[in-house]
Order: C-alpha cells, then structure tokens, then sequence
C-alpha cells in the first residue's frame, strides 16, 4: 500500500470530447491514462460513501470494466465525473442490495439502502486511518458516523467539485435535497470541530 | 448563536458555501459579516470543516492499477472473440455452401436436366451464378473482415 500519487498516474485531456472519443475507440494510451487519473478519486469516493475499505477495490475494478463497457453512452457533452461516479454509485448500491439481499424488502429505494448502511466494525476506520492534518483526525470520527448519504454530498460537492446539478444527476435526487445534504453534512463536521457550539 | 438573529444568517452562510446564495443574500451576507463575531466564528468553522476534507489521504492498493487494466484487457479480448464468433460460423457455412455448390454442379446437374426439361449447362451455369459465386464471395468477404487489424483496440 502507497499513498497514491496523482502525479505518476499520468495526465490525461479533460475535455470531454477528447474523453467521449477515447471510450469510444477504446484507445489504449487513453484509458492507461485515465484510470491513472480517476483511481484515487474512485476510491475516495467509494470510502465515503460506504465507511469502509473492504469492497473497494473490486468496485473499482468494475467500474472501469463497465465505463468500458459503456464508454459508447458518453458524449462528451457534459462532464466526465458525474457520468463516472454515477456508475460508481449504481455499483456501490448493487453491492450493498446483494450484501443485504435477505432482508431487503423489494420495494425498498436505492435512497434508503445507503441510509441503512452503518458502521459494524470495532476497527479503525477507513478516515482515521487516512487522516492527515489534526483536523481530519478530529473529523474521521464524524464521518464514520455520519450517515452515507451527508458523506457522499460532502465529497461530491467539497473534494469532488461538482456543481449541485451534477450531484443531483449522480444521486438521482433534486437539488434541493442535495443541498440540504450538504448542509446536514457541513453542520455535523462544523459540530466536532467547534464543539458542538453553533451545530444546528 | 442558536439565536433568532443569527440563525437565518447560518443559513446564508451555508447557502453561500454550498453555492445557492443569490447575489443579494450574498450582499446581506457580506454587511452582516463586518459587524457581527459570532457569524464570523461560524463562517470560519465551516471553512475549516470544507478544509478538513481536504486532509485526508487514503491508501490505495499498488498493484490496484495493473489488476484494473488487466481485467478491461480481459473483458476487451472476451468481446473480441464474441465478436469474431459470428464472423467464423459465417465463414464456415459459406464454405460448406460453396463446398455442397460445387458438389451439386458435379454431380447433380446431369441426372436433374432431364426431369427439369433443361441442358445440364444450363443448371451448372445457374448453380455457378447463384450459388457457388456468391458462396465464394462470401466467404472471401468473411476471410477479409476476420484479419482485418483492430488498430485502435484494448491489448493492455
């Protein structure tokens, strides 16, 4: 295990027709370069929005074989990291629905599968453990407890950079709920770090 | 903070963060902001909350990358022999055609002019020109389509 560095992974041109077309011929070089590109970013986002690290890695294996499967549905026309975590998420989903398959009442929203989704483990988690600066050592405990769906809005609109409209294509939900969301999210984190002073 | 005076201004303050502020909310916002601390502490808690995001660094596996490519090569060479299946039954059954063409023209076509009232030419011309011909043509056609090089294709 290494700290990934975004800087060996080799560069890649965003601009999303140059993307749309290298998914399209399923260039070589291209995807090389873009998997280098979004790897860490996958896995941050897949940590955020399960807690843990244990599937990760084989969510992100299948997210690149179905953006290659898929790579033909991308137009180029609007950004690539909403179309890429989109499919991150509907996998992130379909895992957790086979992980709960006996329980799951059929009827049951994708919306509401991420909100059952709740820390089990006694071990350190996956944000302790990548904690940095004092802080993020302050805030991992939050975040492990915050419920799947304030981290996932958390990192899409602070890490991430996704404007509310992406947020809302990729979490399928409206804008509206997307930030209050954030909003949820920023005031639990607001809450540990100052003490719970001016939570809301 | 949790005043009645200070609370709509929290919620500007997270609007403007997350980007749903009108210009006009940022303004009240902004003349609010120059008198008031306990706005001010919030404001900058919440930056330091967005900041704190920012410190953290999560492992990824090393060999992560290589497994990733070496399962879309996986998946790029499964397609391409789906793919190429077709083109070889095809191949295949052009070539029987032309195959049970040629036999028909060589065998049958001396015993079926009689009953058929017409010169054995005739049939052999006719099997030649709508079967064993395009059987042929397909077949070449098949062969060429099979080895023709996918230049820009997966092969990681």
């Amino acid at each position: 295990m290494f700290e990934y560095e975004m800087t060996l992974a080799g560069t890649v041109n965003t601009d999303t027709q140059d993307i749309a077309r290298g998914l399209r011929l399923r260039d070589v070089d291209f995807l090389r370069a873009l998997v280098g590109q979004y790897q860490y970013r996958l896995v941050r986002y897949f940590i955020y929005l399960l807690g843990k690290r244990d599937p990760v890695d084989d969510l992100v294996q299948e997210t690149w074989l179905r953006v290659l499967e898929r790579g033909r549905s991308y137009d180029g026309r609007s950004r690539f990291e909403p179309w890429l975590f989109t499919i991150a998420r509907n996998l992130a989903i379909d895992h957790m629905r086979k992980k709960r398959m006996s329980s799951i009442d059929v009827d049951e929203s994708l919306e509401q599968e991420l909100e059952a989704l709740t820390p089990v483990s006694n071990a350190p988690s996956p944000f302790e453990q990548a904690a940095r600066t004092e802080d993020a050592q302050r805030l991992a405990h939050s975040l492990q407890m915050l419920e799947p769906i304030y981290r996932e809005a958390l990192v899409l609109r602070f890490q991430e950079d996704l404007s509310l409209q992406e947020m809302a294509a990729v979490i399928g939900a409206s804008v509206s709920t997307v930030s209050s969301r954030i909003y949820r999210g920023l005031a639990a984190l607001r809450a540990q770090l100052d003490g719970g002073a001016h939570a809301n | 903070m949790q005043t009645d005076r200070h609370q709509p201004i929290c919620h500007l303050i997270d609007k403007s963060l997350v980007g749903t502020a009108s210009l006009e909310e940022e303004q009240t916002l902004r003349e609010h902001l120059l008198a008031c601390t306990a706005c001010n502490e919030y404001l900058a808690a919440s930056h330091r909350a967005i900041a704190g995001l920012g410190g953290f660094s999560f492992e990824v596996d090393p060999g992560l990358e290589e497994k990733v490519l070496a399962s879309l090569a996986r998946q790029q060479s499964d397609s391409k022999q789906n793919h190429s299946m077709p083109v070889w039954w095809s191949r295949l059954a052009a070539l029987v055609l032309t195959i049970a063409g040629s036999f028909a023209v060589s065998r049958l076509a001396d015993r079926a002019a009689p009953v058929l009232h017409v010169q054995a030419t005739q049939i052999q011309l006719g099997l030649a020109a709508f079967w064993i011909v395009p059987s042929v043509c397909f077949f070449l056609l098949f062969l060429v389509l099979s080895v023709s090089p996918n230049k820009k294709g997966l092969s990681l």
